[in-house]
């Protein structure tokens, strides 16, 4: 009897069990196929941030362009006149169309070169086209115009601080910020001088009194953030920036160095999340991209890691940073020949970029030396870099017109290609 | 509709947890060291105290400073322990600048070498040794006996002139360095090493150079933002290749930098420590590079080297630049075969620590190991590994001291003179800076440069000794309360260098295994005591295993705790 009770309910229990063993065996495959489809959703959510990203872009450029030919018409109808050809300027140039800018901002700034707006136009073009030394003809003649021009100066400044020749950008800004106590972008510009020579007590001090005086104006005082992430003050940088993005969340340079400061202080959960989100806004961002790779290197995501640094060297293949790490996680993955090739080349370019730190440090200190500058241009030539080599060539005749081998390579030399803007967020 | 699939997923995932998790278990328990009984011992109390003054060592640096500010003035000082006299007590040299054109030096600084007394004073034996030898700007030294006739010799790495090798007659030194060969051609040199490369039997000799610099014509001006000359970032200079000599025996030496691969590589190097990196019995050499990419020589056995820094993973730090690296060492702190290097940094850049992964390959350590956060706001120059309380576990000493003078003039918060750090071994991959409580040479600040180890009153416990840059340098007595049990072993070579160079010494005892590798260099321009040193906690002797380059093993089984011992290659007994 017991049986016959006991009889009816076998087959449910061979289903559980049967069930079980399929649950089990799911959870399994699941559990093992769960990093793995991780990955797969992060990628596709990813992409989906890009495409997003290229739509909104193209949707902008559409209504931007509309107005750009009727600038265009305008322009072909009055071909001498300043406003059409300025205003057709400053539209290609905000639609980041250099090259069609260029000959309307140098058009403009010819038919009014008193104009201090057309100069510093002119000025922004020349630079965003690589022709580095036209761009600082065009800022000295707005402050020739008007010699106390923030934005002129500020302009000059910033372009010395990123050719390195930041006593150049402090001898221009000190008398300026002397005279215009109250003009506190002279004093971030001077900061960022100072920051670029190390010189960080001199930097913080501008800064904290920008921030004292205006504390609202995150945005203005926002390089402090960057300036103890570059003093190493790990915990300063993250709390400026936590005050920066409450006011401003939209900052994503901000953002990018509030992760990098929580990468150093091992805080990657904080990092990653960051990082993700700048990403989200800016796709193309490469500093994010790169510390992204490095928290997942310090967190054993290898393979994450190495897609993030793979995309920093496909768009940035001369950081050499970049091949070092990729290199290292290359041998770690078991991709031996690609490891090794990228180390042999990161050893091949280090070599060169000791020569190149050499040069550009004694140009810093001495900023009116023929010789510095005429050392830099080789340096420069040597890393392929025609236009800033060009720079440092006509600097080098200007202050030793009878330098024959700058006039030769300078002659020799054909002109820098116009309209190739630098990637964005250079690690 | 994504949502339902990964709550779907996340309570299958947790369904599964304790399976998991029991799988993890014994993986992290196999993989996490368990405390060994001696860390049931309370800690000792560390305590060093400066008992500089009263042993009577009376030197202070001379840097010959400038107004020009040449970048020499600020990277020396080193020195280190020689028994000079070979009566078994540790005796004390320390390296010297001399008068360069601006500068305003009083007298005729030398290099001073001071005879350990046996009672914790020392004298100053200088000119009896014959190292009164005026002119030389000394950067570093190396200690050992290149010529296998029992006493120790000394190399002394110099800038605006020929480095300089003295061979010790026995209490007494003679410069042998035109004769030996080994002037290092003038370039600016910095630590140096002694290491059987060959293992010939003969030691050689391994000198890093820093920058090229061999003259004051030289020298390039640098400025600070206020156009104030400062001391020039060694970027402002050109590359240069480390030097080995390879002792030919009878005295002299040839220049093999080249052909042995060593040249092959470009750097800015300051710090040079031995290790084998692969347990192929041939020692390897890490170099620490100030802003270039630091090296891993790699002895391939046939007289050749391969750098391999970027494929082991220490050429550089966790971002991808190379370090500022000025110190360095190298040991098996953690007591489980594998080798920790630590290589000190600039400013707020963090000492890097490097744990071994397997032969040739290192994976950055130093936020675990906490060292390099506790170390953010130093410019560290010399560090070492030393097991200061005797409980069988390795503890680091860093010293520091920036390089501009007048830093806190530009930035309030970085002072020249800075705070040294002491590490505990906190025995499960972790260090504790325990320095503010381990007396005055811990709070007190100085420009430190170079440190060296050495028991100097042979009391078991292991003392510093310190310099700085223009100061004095100083020497820290170890008074720590309470410490564990020790022994010490000094070897002698028979067909390995006499003075156990090379030799890779294990000691077994009930609850610690620990290995240790005798060797000349290491810290920065500083020379450390050639013996081995074992900390044994609680335990009262310990079985020793001597690997010599020779191939000869020596094992000593129950050596007592307590007393320098001595061993004679292939002797098998202690003294």
């Amino acid at each position: 009897m017991a049986r016959g009770k006991n009889a009816p309910s076998k087959p449910p229990q061979k289903l559980h069990r049967g069930l079980l063993v399929l649950l089990v065996l799911a959870a399994g495959a699941f559990v093992v196929l769960l990093p793995w489809r991780q990955r797969m959703l992060a990628e596709a959510e990813r992409l989906e941030r890009v495409a997003a990203a290229g739509r909104a872009q193209e949707q902008r450029l559409r209504s931007l362009e509309a107005e750009l030919e009727k600038a265009r018409q305008e322009a072909r109808s009055r071909p001498d006149s300043f406003d059409a050809r300025f205003r057709l300027a400053r539209m290609a140039a905000d639609a980041g169309l250099i090259q069609e800018a260029a000959p309307h901002a140098r058009d403009a700034a010819r038919l009014r070169p008193r104009d201090v707006e057309a100069q510093l136009l002119l000025a922004e073009v020349e630079r965003r086209s690589r022709r580095y030394y036209e761009a600082v003809r065009a800022f000295k003649q707005a402050l020739r115009t008007e010699p106390g021009n923030p934005r002129a100066l500020a302009g000059l400044a910033s372009l010395y601080v990123t050719f390195g020749w930041p006593l150049e950008a402090e001898r221009l800004l000190e008398p300026a910020v002397r005279a215009n106590p109250d003009d506190l972008g002279l004093k971030v510009a001077l900061a960022l001088a100072c920051l670029q020579h190390e010189n960080y007590g001199a930097a913080e001090r501008l800064l904290q009194e920008v921030r004292r005086r205006a504390p609202d104006e995150v945005r203005l005082w926002s390089p402090l953030v960057h300036l103890y992430n570059e003093a190493r003050r790990h915990r300063e940088a993250a709390a400026a920036a936590d005050e920066v993005l409450a006011k401003a969340p939209g900052e994503l340079a901000v953002r990018n160095e509030r992760a990098i400061a929580q990468f150093r202080m091992d805080q990657h959960a904080a990092a990653i999340q960051d990082f993700k989100q700048v990403l989200a806004a800016q796709p193309g961002d490469l500093t994010a991209h790169y510390y992204l790779g490095l928290c997942y290197e310090r967190t054993g995501q290898v393979q994450d890691a190495v897609r993030e640094l793979e995309q920093v060297h496909q768009l940035r293949p001369d950081y050499l940073q970049t091949r070092a790490i990729l290199g290292r996680l290359y041998l770690r993955a078991g991709r031996e020949a690609e490891g090794r090739r990228l180390l042999a080349e990161y050893a091949r370019a280090e070599a060169r970029s000791q020569r190149h730190l050499r040069v550009s440090y004694n140009l810093a200190g001495k900023p009116d030396s023929a010789d510095a500058h005429w050392q830099r241009a080789l340096a420069y030539r040597e890393a392929g870099d025609t236009p800033h080599m060009i720079l440092e060539l006509r600097r080098t005749l200007e202050l030793d017109p009878a330098h024959a081998r700058a006039r030769r390579l300078l002659q020799s030399t054909p002109p820098a290609q116009a309209g190739s803007p630098a990637a964005s967020g250079t690690p | 509709m994504k949502a339902a699939p990964t709550d779907c997923a996340r309570r299958l995932l947790l369904a599964a947890l304790p399976a998991l998790c029991a799988g993890c278990q014994s993986t992290s328990s196999a993989r996490t060291r368990q405390p060994p009984a001696t860390a049931a011992l309370p800690p000792a109390a560390v305590r060093f105290t400066d008992i500089t003054q009263q042993a009577g060592i009376r030197f202070r640096h001379e840097n010959a400073k400038t107004p020009v500010k040449y970048m020499l003035e600020t990277m020396g000082s080193g020195g280190g322990f020689i028994d000079y006299d070979g009566d078994g007590w540790h005796d004390i040299v320390l390296m010297n600048g001399t008068a360069i054109p601006g500068s305003k030096v009083q007298g005729r600084p030398t290099l001073r070498l001071y005879r350990n007394n046996h009672d914790l004073t020392f004298t100053d034996v200088t000119n009896e040794a014959g190292l009164a030898v005026p002119g030389m700007y000394a950067m570093g030294c190396a200690v050992g006996d290149y010529d296998n006739d029992g006493r120790e010799d000394l190399y002394v790495t110099c800038v605006l002139g020929p480095s300089r090798l003295f061979h010790n007659l026995g209490a007494r030194f003679h410069d042998v360095t035109a004769r030996a060969g080994v002037d290092n051609a003038s370039r600016w040199g910095a630590s140096s090493a002694w290491v059987d490369y060959d293992k010939d039997g003969l030691l050689d000799l391994f000198v890093c150079n820093y920058v090229k610099f061999k003259s004051l014509a030289d020298h390039r001006p640098c400025y600070a933002g206020d156009r104030k000359p400062v001391y020039c970032a060694p970027s402002a200079y050109d590359t240069v290749r480390c030097t080995l000599y390879r002792n030919l025996g009878g005295g002299r030496f040839r220049d093999v930098t080249m052909e042995s691969g060593i040249g092959n590589s470009q750097g800015k190097s300051l710090g040079v420590t031995v290790w084998d990196c692969d347990d192929d019995t041939w020692p390897d050499l890490f170099v620490a590079n100030d802003t270039t990419a630091g090296y891993l020589f790699h002895n391939l056995g046939n007289g050749k080297f391969s750098e391999i820094g970027l494929e082991a993973g220490v050429a550089f730090d966790e971002e991808g630049n190379a370090h500022s690296g000025m110190g360095i060492d190298c040991d098996d702190i953690h007591n489980d075969g594998q080798a920790t290097l630590v290589i000190t940094n600039f400013w707020a850049e963090q000492t890097s620590v490097y744990r071994q992964a397997g032969p040739n390959e290192f994976h950055n350590d130093q936020s675990r190991t906490t060292v390099g956060p506790a170390t953010s706001e130093v410019l560290g120059f010399g560090i070492m590994f030393l097991d200061f309380d005797n409980d069988g576990w390795k503890d680091i000493l860093q010293v520091n001291g920036h390089v501009q003078d007048d830093v806190q003039e530009r930035e309030p918060q970085i002072t020249h003179e800075q705070q040294s750090l002491l590490f505990r071994n906190m025995r499960n991959g972790t260090f504790t800076e325990v320095g503010r409580a381990s007396g005055r040479p811990f709070t007190d600040r100085i420009v430190g440069r170079g440190c060296a180890w050495a028991d100097v009153d042979h009391d078991g416990r292991v003392d510093a000794l310190v310099t700085t840059n223009g100061g004095p340098a100083l020497l820290w007595r170890n008074e720590t309360q309470n410490p564990g049990r020790w022994l010490a072993l000094r070897l002698v070579g028979a067909r390995s260098p006499r003075s156990g160079i090379g030799a890779l010494v294990i000691a077994r005892s009930a609850t610690l295994r620990q290995r240790t590798l005798v060797r000349s260099g290491s810290s920065y321009l500083s020379a450390s005591a050639l013996e081995a040193r074992f900390g044994l906690g609680p335990d009262e002797k310990a079985d020793l295993e001597v690997r010599w380059p020779s191939g000869t093993v020596d094992r000593v089984p129950g050596v007592r705790a307590g007393r320098i011992w001595t061993l004679r290659e292939g002797s098998g007994v202690v003294k």
